[in-house]
């Protein structure tokens, strides 16, 4: 593949990256009565690879739709390197949406939906030509010129897409679940594709998914959102190891939720009275910690009666690289559990904690569930 | 700049206001107007009686007297006293003058609340000297002494209009006109289902299935779709009639006259409507959907349940709408193969044009409950469509199966019967016109006159025919594409529903009633366009326009907004968007709809036969003076035929043809 | 959009080009064989006049000349019942033909002239009926036989000005009771073609046919079969009229004039099988003399024979 310096493409001032800023200013949107968005702020840095998750319905795609300029915001500001674009029609913002479903135009051929952007910016036919050709290089598709969409698999279609939006040589270039029409292999492949080309071009990106996998693989920073509002900003790492609340842990990863209150500083009891000691962090205060999160890779399988607490065996599914159990325990909660060890089910065994935290409150929705 | 849609739409709108509502206004103001009521009275030999019949409105009161009483149940009165001597005397219960307009056989009385038109009839003589008979009338304090001719019939009909929903008060409780909305829904719904019985299963397998010849069972249906006007229930009469020549040949006492036989040749009339939809959408199902139902487990019966139905419905849908309406609003069909079945669009037409004086009051709440119900109609649709998702964009095309021998021949079997009965007309109609034909019927002498007759004298009616459909599918074609965008992207509020109701209208009004709202608006004032190609332009446009904007609704409602927002993401505005981008993706599935407008504007008659004067005489008039009367030279017609369908497949093979590429 | 231009301009320009240079403008409710010799013969008469005919369905012509009534396009009117004539008496100008005196009737305020004038008698489908079936009398259409063949028809006179000549001379002649019977027997056809030709076709056994069709049928060799009854013959006088403010009044004129005279009575007799309404033309072969047949003109005018009528059917 070449490079963008390789395609003679000029950039702005800042050499080192092609891409741009965005803030958001007390950001809402609305659809008649139906608030989608509520009040927002959000910054996201010059050529970082932002991603919006959160399941279905949570306003992300809303949101990046907003930034495309397709919709316009009731209130607050959209500034792009501290440009209000705001009321800028989408047609003006000059930068690159890949769609869910390619949105490639059947009628015409690869090469005329590329050259679609020039086109419009009034391009002289040889440079166009030019352009299409090297940036179907970019994507791998330069055979693929003089097909139409419809020949084309899924995943050639949303490389297409790809050549299709970055032509233009856009600042920020947006994507609305690029890759939820692929099979699973493909989609790994190709999210990583886009992390390259991303970086190689060094522009801006903001990417919706509802897949968290995805969204930890590629993602510089994540926001996580729950019906119209962020819910957590950070890395992936922090999304992951520190959300700041269940509904955040929920959603991002697998984890094992136990009610009952904090006891101490480091003492947990459960509803079924069973007490758990050892370092936790509190997302809350002490008084007001009801529940006990952990991850299942941080939780371990001993011999009965040496953990914190026993249980039964109630599921195992072998992965291959791990196993992950399902505990139940005396009182009926299930634990998830992924290790290596060899358990059956049936087994009574028990559970050691290492990493706890605790929270005020159970997610009020299931959130993964719901959307999968 | 988003502006500039609704801007388009106002504009739209206005236009269906000039072209739709202006024009059509009249039915509404005459359905919701009634008269005041008429009552005759007879005169003969010195006496005097009410014609108990002919009494509207007034309910006459018998109360033993000599004079002649009614009332209204709004509290007027009328009495009618026998003076002798040729006079009588009509009094009101408000006091009455003598209108100057008042001539010959004719009296204007009018009072504060009535205007009483005053009319004698003689029984006319054949053989007598013709006299003017005594008619006068003198004012007597308030009322009024009439001189009256010895034998008569006078007739007292209060004029003055007041609105009020009478007209459907009775239109909804008399038996015939109950019985003419109860046989039009048999018709339309029996004559729907059996033909989408027919449509849709074979429009599901051309779609599915390749086999040789597949491009030509298309073509040939779309060509049965174009038959001259009345062709298809006169062939039928002819050939399955009493006397019909299948019924003699296969000696059966059968006759197609009747309500069965409605239904029957209305339903090749609307088939290709909803097969060529139909069609349309079930090639465009993206075939991975269906795939991966495959994959997911799913038989071939259930993915064709749970995901081609669903996802093609929206066309097939459209389909079954427009056919519906095809078979509510035809006129022609029933008129021919039914004697005596009441019907609503027999019912309209024969109220408003008719010889004897029609009941202008009564057909225009006859239109305005068509109208009704096929807003209900079209409601039905909106609910079965209401939320259905849009198919996806960037289908792959569609592999076509081979089928297996048993699947072929069922298909080929299937192809050639529906084939069979639709071109039934045409073939019948080719044989007759190398045949001479007296006294409007067929002999068996082969001639050619026919046909040099029509090329020695007609052939100016092919250009106006041509011209006028092209000029009419270029108009609906533009306003087609962008109406149905408004209407199904801009969802403006209050501009789009009204846009789409003043633009559906004309398709479910008579177009022998169209026509003559044409005429009142456009005669006089500020647009004279009568006797002019305009006019007939104009009104193939505005009757056609809905076969277009459906079309085009249909297809834009497999184009997923997405690939406008990737167009207007790369720098487009929302017009270059439009006429880039969105037209040339509707334009395949909007040309079945264009294809329709051309056939249809070209065999228009309805209102063609009320708009157009030399010598812009198109084609189907040529066909309907030589039909008209039973005298009539059918033969002539019948070559005439065999030209407009020669001519007018000569464009659709090549539509047809340019078609494959998108749809096979 | 070019070829559109193109296709709108070249439109325009055929329209300015053949401006038609016609003077004389007709609508017709008669077909080609009965108004293209009549016409012809005029044009080699008056060839300072070219007569444009417009063909429509005569309930169609009589709301299009009304519907035109403030800008009228055309001159003449031809084709329909006086009756019909005379209840839209508004739409026509008077016009005192010095043809008018030779006529066997006319309107006393000239709106309307005479064309023509036939008796109406019964017709029967041979395939249906036996010929020793054949009725005698109107009132034999009541009899139970044709129930078997398919029955009666009769043309609705709510649609129909010859429905109305019927009912209203047989009710005239044979009374309201012998119509009521009538009515509630037969199948009412939207029209006069409709009731002869369901005959024709046999599509009923018996009906009214007006007699210069019959006579043409039969000599055709239809299966069909005209019967005078002698009981009863209604007749039926077909019309035209000037209508007003015709753009060409006086050539309107001068064909009305021209229709009406012995000449073209002479003409029209031979052609169309019809009796003259002029009393010094001879009526055409084939047809039994008028004073022979029991004539019933109409007599009840078209709004109580609609009533009636109406009234008899929904008590059916």
């Amino acid at each position: 593949m070449l490079t963008k310096e390789d395609l003679g493409m000029t950039r702005k001032q800042n050499p080192s990256s092609n891409g741009l800023s965005v803030s958001l200013e007390a950001l809402e949107i609305c659809f008649g009565k139906f608030q989608a968005l509520h009040a927002t702020d959000l910054n996201i840095r010059d050529g970082e690879f932002f991603t919006l998750l959160g399941p279905s319905g949570c306003g992300k795609t809303t949101l990046l739709r907003c930034l495309a300029g397709f919709i316009k915001p009731k209130r607050g500001r959209i500034l792009f390197d501290d440009k209000d674009v705001s009321q800028i029609e989408p047609w003006d913002r000059g930068i690159g949406f890949v769609f869910q479903n390619y949105a490639l135009w059947p009628t015409k051929t690869i090469a005329r939906n590329v050259a679609y952007g020039l086109e419009m910016r009034k391009e002289d036919k040889a440079t166009i030509e030019r352009k299409v050709r090297e940036t179907l290089e970019l994507v791998e598709l330069e055979h693929a010129a003089d097909k139409y969409p419809g020949e084309l698999s899924g995943g050639m279609q949303q490389r297409a897409a790809l050549a299709r939006a970055v032509i233009i040589d856009p600042p920020l270039l947006l994507f609305d679940e690029p890759l939820s029409n692929l099979d699973a292999k493909l989609r790994v492949k190709l999210r990583r594709d886009i992390r390259a080309l991303q970086s190689r071009l060094g522009l801006t990106a903001v990417y919706v998914t509802h897949d968290q996998e995805e969204a930890l693989d590629i993602s510089d920073r994540i926001a996580v959102m729950h019906q119209g509002r962020v819910a957590q900003i950070g890395t992936p790492r922090e999304i992951y190891e520190t959300p700041v609340s269940t509904r955040v842990a929920d959603f991002v990863g697998k984890a094992t939720f136990l009610r009952g209150h904090a006891v101490s500083a480091d003492a947990f009891q459960l509803d079924s009275g069973a007490i758990i000691q050892g370092a936790m962090t509190f997302q809350t205060s002490p008084a007001n910690g009801r529940v006990l999160f952990s991850r299942p890779e941080t939780i371990s399988i001993v011999a009965p009666g040496e953990g914190d607490i026993d249980g039964v065996v109630h599921e195992v599914s072998y992965l291959g690289n791990l196993t992950r159990y399902v505990v139940t325990t005396g009182c009926g909660q299930n634990i998830l559990v992924e290790a290596r060890c060899v358990a059956q089910q049936g087994d009574r065994v028990g559970i050691r904690f290492s990493e706890m935290k605790v929270f005020d409150d159970l997610p009020d929705t299931k959130m993964q569930e719901e959307d999968l | 700049m988003r502006n500039s849609w609704k801007i388009f739409s106002l504009f739209c709108l206005a236009g269906a206001i000039l072209l739709v509502a202006v024009p059509q206004i009249w039915i509404v103001v005459s359905a919701f107007r009634q008269d005041g009521g008429a009552f005759t009275i007879q005169l003969r030999q010195g006496e005097m009686m009410l014609v108990s019949e002919d009494v509207q409105r007034f309910i006459p009161r018998t109360d033993g007297q000599e004079d002649i009483t009614l009332e209204r149940p709004d509290g007027f009165a009328a009495s009618v006293s026998n003076k002798g001597d040729n006079r009588i005397v009509f009094k009101t219960s408000e006091p009455l003058t003598i209108d100057p307009s008042s001539a010959g056989s004719r009296l204007v009385l009018n009072s504060d609340n009535a205007s009483f038109v005053v009319e004698q009839t003689v029984p006319m003589s054949i053989f007598g000297t013709p006299t003017a008979p005594v008619f006068e009338a003198r004012p007597v304090d308030g009322a009024v002494e009439i001189t009256h001719a010895a034998r008569s019939f006078i007739r007292f009909h209060d004029r003055a209009l007041s609105f009020s929903f009478g007209n459907f008060k009775e239109f909804l409780s008399r038996s015939v006109y109950l019985e003419a909305i109860k046989n039009s829904l048999i018709v339309t719904i029996a004559s729907t289902v059996l033909a989408s019985i027919v449509a849709v299963p074979l429009a599901w397998l051309v779609a599915r299935y390749s086999f040789y010849g597949r491009s030509m069972l298309i073509a040939l249906i779309t060509m049965a779709s174009i038959s001259p006007p009345f062709l298809g229930a006169y062939v039928w009469r002819m050939l399955l009639g009493s006397n019909g020549l299948l019924t003699a040949a296969l000696g059966l006492d059968w006759t197609i006259v009747g309500l069965h036989g409605v239904i029957w040749v209305i339903i090749w009339l609307i088939y290709p409507l909803i097969f060529l939809m139909s069609l349309d959408s079930f090639s465009s199902i993206d075939p991975t959907l269906r795939e991966s139902a495959l994959n997911l487990g799913a038989t071939r019966r259930r993915a064709f349940f749970n995901v081609e139905i669903p996802t093609s419905l929206p066309g097939v849908l459209t389909g079954l709408y427009m056919a519906a309406m095809a078979a509510f609003s035809d006129f022609g069909t029933p008129f021919i193969i039914s004697l005596d079945l009441v019907i609503l669009p027999k019912l309209v037409y024969t109220q408003f044009l008719n010889e004897t004086g029609g009941n202008v009051s009564i057909a225009s709440t006859g239109s305005i409950i068509m109208l009704i119900i096929a807003m209900m109609f079209l409601a039905m649709q909106r609910v079965v469509l209401a939320g259905r998702s849009f198919a996806s964009v960037t289908s792959r095309k569609s592999e076509l199966d081979r089928p297996g021998t048993a699947l072929k021949w069922l298909i080929y079997g299937f192809g050639a019967i529906v084939i069979g009965f639709a071109f039934t007309p045409h073939v019948f109609v080719a044989i007759t016109s190398f045949l001479e034909w007296r006294a409007g019927t067929v002999t068996t002498v082969m001639t050619l006159a026919n046909y040099s007759t029509l090329f020695t004298e007609q052939l100016n009616a092919v250009w106006v025919s041509l011209s006028t459909a092209f000029a009419a599918t270029m108009l609906c074609m533009v306003f087609g594409l962008s109406i149905a965008y408004v209407i199904v992207r801009k969802r403006f509020r209050i501009i789009g529903p009204a846009l789409n109701g003043l633009v559906m209208t004309p398709y479910i009004i008579p177009g022998t009633v169209f026509a003559i709202g044409f005429i009142l608006a456009f005669n006089q004032g500020p647009i004279v366009l009568t006797g002019t190609w305009f006019i007939l332009v104009l009104s193939y446009f505005v009757r056609m326009l809905p076969f277009s904007l459906k079309t085009s609704e249909a297809a834009l409602y497999q184009i997923h907004p997405a690939v406008e927002d990737a167009a207007m993401s790369l720098g487009a505005t929302p017009v270059r968007v439009f006429l880039g981008i969105v037209v040339p993706m509707m334009l395949s599935g909007a040309i079945t709809g264009l294809t329709l407008v051309f056939l249809h504007s070209a065999t228009e008659l309805s209102s063609t036969i009320l708009l157009y004067r030399p010598p812009w005489t198109p084609m189907s008039a040529v066909i309907f003076q030589n039909t008209i009367s039973p005298g009539a030279n059918f033969g002539y017609a019948a070559a005439m035929s065999v030209l407009m369908m020669v001519i007018l497949y000569v464009p659709l093979a090549y539509i047809t043809c340019s078609r494959k590429k998108t749809l096979v | 959009m070019k070829t559109l231009g193109i296709t709108a301009a070249i439109g325009a320009l055929l329209m300015t080009t053949a401006a038609s240079a016609s003077n004389l403008t007709v609508y017709s409710a008669h077909g080609d064989e009965i108004f293209g010799p009549l016409v012809s013969a005029f044009e080699e008469k008056h060839p300072e006049i070219d007569v444009e005919v417009i063909v429509g369905d005569t309930g169609a012509l009589f709301q299009r000349v009304q519907a035109e009534a403030a800008n009228p396009a055309a001159d003449i009117q031809w084709g329909g019942a006086i009756q019909s004539f005379e209840a839209f008496a508004e739409l026509y100008e008077a016009y005192d033909s010095q043809e008018a005196a030779a006529l066997r009737l006319r309107d006393p305020n000239n709106k309307w002239f005479p064309f023509s004038l036939f008796a109406q008698p019964l017709l029967v489908n041979t395939d249906l009926v036996a010929e020793g079936d054949y009725p005698t009398t109107v009132k034999e259409v009541l009899d139970p036989r044709w129930n078997d063949t398919r029955g009666l028809v009769l043309a609705d006179p709510n649609h129909s000005g010859t429905g109305v000549s019927i009912v209203s001379g047989l009710a005239s002649g044979l009374g309201w009771e012998f119509m009521t019977d009538v009515i509630k027997t037969a199948r009412a056809t939207p029209g006069s073609t409709p009731m002869f030709e369901a005959v024709r076709d046999g599509e009923a056994a018996i009906g009214w046919i007006n007699e210069d069709l019959g006579a043409k049928w039969e000599a055709e060799g239809l299966p069909v079969k005209m019967v005078y009854p002698t009981d009863g013959v209604t007749v039926q006088v077909d019309g035209l009229a000037i209508i007003a403010n015709a753009p060409n009044a006086d050539n309107a004129k001068t064909f009305i004039d021209f229709i009406l005279s012995k000449e073209g009575q002479t003409l029209s007799t031979a052609l169309v099988n019809r009796r003259s309404v002029r009393t010094d033309v001879t009526p055409p072969e084939g047809l039994p003399a008028l004073d022979a047949l029991k004539l019933f003109p109409a007599e009840e005018p078209a709004d109580v024979i609609k009533a009636k009528f109406t009234a008899i059917l929904e008590a059916k």
